[in-house]
């Protein structure tokens, strides 16, 4: 891995209940920016966040990580405890043995930059679909985190939360290492420094973002044929 | 008719014979219940969490230990705790302590497994969470069990009320002694073979009244959680 890389997959081998998803899968994302991977549904980005992330373990092959650690997650299937969303957005901090004073801190001042405070003391698992995986986005950055895995943090959002993520994305692209699944063509126009092209658990295809968008009619036409 | 009459006149009368025995039954009961809670709550949580040879069997074990005979824990305890018996140096035979000891004996195994159950539901759901986090055992524990606290407190009830019904074990390690062993349930027995059927009644009274109030808090508790979601 070299000096600046953040993320490297290399020659991974993966089976998921008798069905191979990746096989020798290799893949270098770049060390600062947003990676946007996209592909069709069932391609494997999904279990390649996992994978990432350390939540399933690979067969075969490397998932070299800087710091393994340091990854804020945000899955695409909100998962909260049952308790309120303060409490489940400074979960996080609190495994890693964080002061409670710092705790309190930083949850709220998350809570107040994000506008829900007034969400606080509310059941996370009472939430609507769109403002669970607002918390669940919040929480994923929580800690600061130096790489920032995205499993479509905007599918149930509205446009209001939707910009907020997109703002929060575009200010801290240069300091950390964001990579994100989405399905939206035009929200990876939008925040895409580099975009990986993935189906059926193969690499297809790199793009930065000049060249994506200099052949985005073609690639988009190849994509969905 | 008379004596459901007499039985609620004992009740309102607070007769002290009557109120030492319902204390006796209840400071038992709740010591045998506390001590079974500390122990049952984190090994059912680890054996929820992890996967390790032989976990089936260890909950198959403890499933099988639920329809332990009260009667035949209270005559293995006998033999073990009598003065000839290997552990008969404690000289706790015919004591409080014994009764708590065989009621522990009874109900770890119920709380165990039907923790195990709630447990394990959550954590199977919880589980990528855990990971997501790089969770650690010991906070998995506590957060699993601080989770899943309604469910719990439903398990833990049932405990205490197989405790407080349980009667064929205490009599035996208990004696039945009068001001000092004589609780609920072997005076309910007692007092029916003597023909005191007003005292017995009063007993059984008290003890269906336990048993609903436990049921209404289980309930209650129930409705609080669905109410916040922490279902």
């Amino acid at each position: 891995m070299s000096k600046n890389l953040q993320v490297e997959l290399k020659n991974i081998f993966f089976e998921l209940e008798g069905n191979e998803i990746f096989k020798n899968f290799s893949l270098r994302f770049s060390s600062k920016g947003i990676s946007i991977i996209l592909g069709p549904n069932g391609s494997g980005k999904t279990i390649l966040t996992k994978i990432m992330k350390g939540i399933v373990n690979i067969d075969k092959g490397k998932v070299l990580i800087k710091k393994k650690n340091d990854i804020g997650y945000a899955p695409q299937q909100v998962v909260f405890l049952r308790r309120n969303v303060f409490d489940n957005i400074a979960f996080p901090l609190r495994v890693k043995g964080k002061r409670e004073s710092y705790v309190k801190q930083r949850v709220n001042y998350l809570l107040t930059e994000f506008n829900i405070f007034d969400k606080k003391s509310f059941s996370a698992r009472s939430l609507s679909a769109g403002n669970a995986q607002f918390i669940s986005f919040v929480r994923s950055i929580v800690d600061d985190p130096n790489i920032l895995i995205l499993d479509e943090p905007c599918s149930n959002l509205d446009e209001i939360h939707r910009k907020k993520v997109e703002l929060y994305l575009k200010r801290n692209k240069k300091k950390k290492k964001i990579i994100m699944i989405t399905h939206d063509f035009l929200q990876a126009k939008r925040l895409a420094d580099e975009i990986i092209l993935i189906e059926k658990g193969k690499f297809l295809v790199k793009y930065n973002k000049q060249k994506f968008l200099k052949n985005e009619k073609n690639i988009i036409k190849d994509f969905f044929s | 008719m008379e004596i459901l009459y007499q039985s609620f006149s004992l009740i309102f009368s607070f007769d002290p014979n009557l109120y030492e025995i319902i204390f006796l039954s209840l400071k038992v009961s709740l010591s045998a219940l506390i001590i079974s809670t500390i122990l049952a709550l984190p090994i059912s949580a680890f054996v929820a969490i992890k996967n390790f040879y032989g976990k089936k069997v260890l909950k198959l074990f403890f499933n099988s230990l639920m329809a332990l005979p009260p009667v035949f824990v209270g005559l293995i305890l006998y033999i073990l705790f009598s003065k000839s018996g290997p552990l008969g140096f404690f000289e706790i035979l015919y004591t409080p302590s014994i009764m708590i000891v065989a009621q522990i004996i009874i109900i770890l195994p119920i709380i165990i497994s039907i923790s195990i159950e709630n447990l394990e539901m959550i954590n199977k759901e919880y589980e990528d969470f855990f990971l997501m986090f790089n969770t650690k055992l010991k906070r998995r524990i506590l957060t699993l069990l601080w989770d899943a606290r309604f469910s719990l407190i439903t398990c833990i009830l049932s405990g205490l009320g197989r405790a407080l019904s349980e009667v064929g074990a205490i009599i035996i390690v208990g004696g039945n002694i009068i001001h000092y062993t004589r609780v609920m349930t072997t005076t309910i027995a007692l007092e029916t073979s003597r023909g005191n059927l007003s005292l017995a009644m009063s007993l059984g009274i008290i003890l269906i009244f336990i048993a609903l109030l436990l049921n209404s808090v289980a309930f209650v508790l129930k409705n609080i959680s669905i109410k916040n979601s922490y279902e």
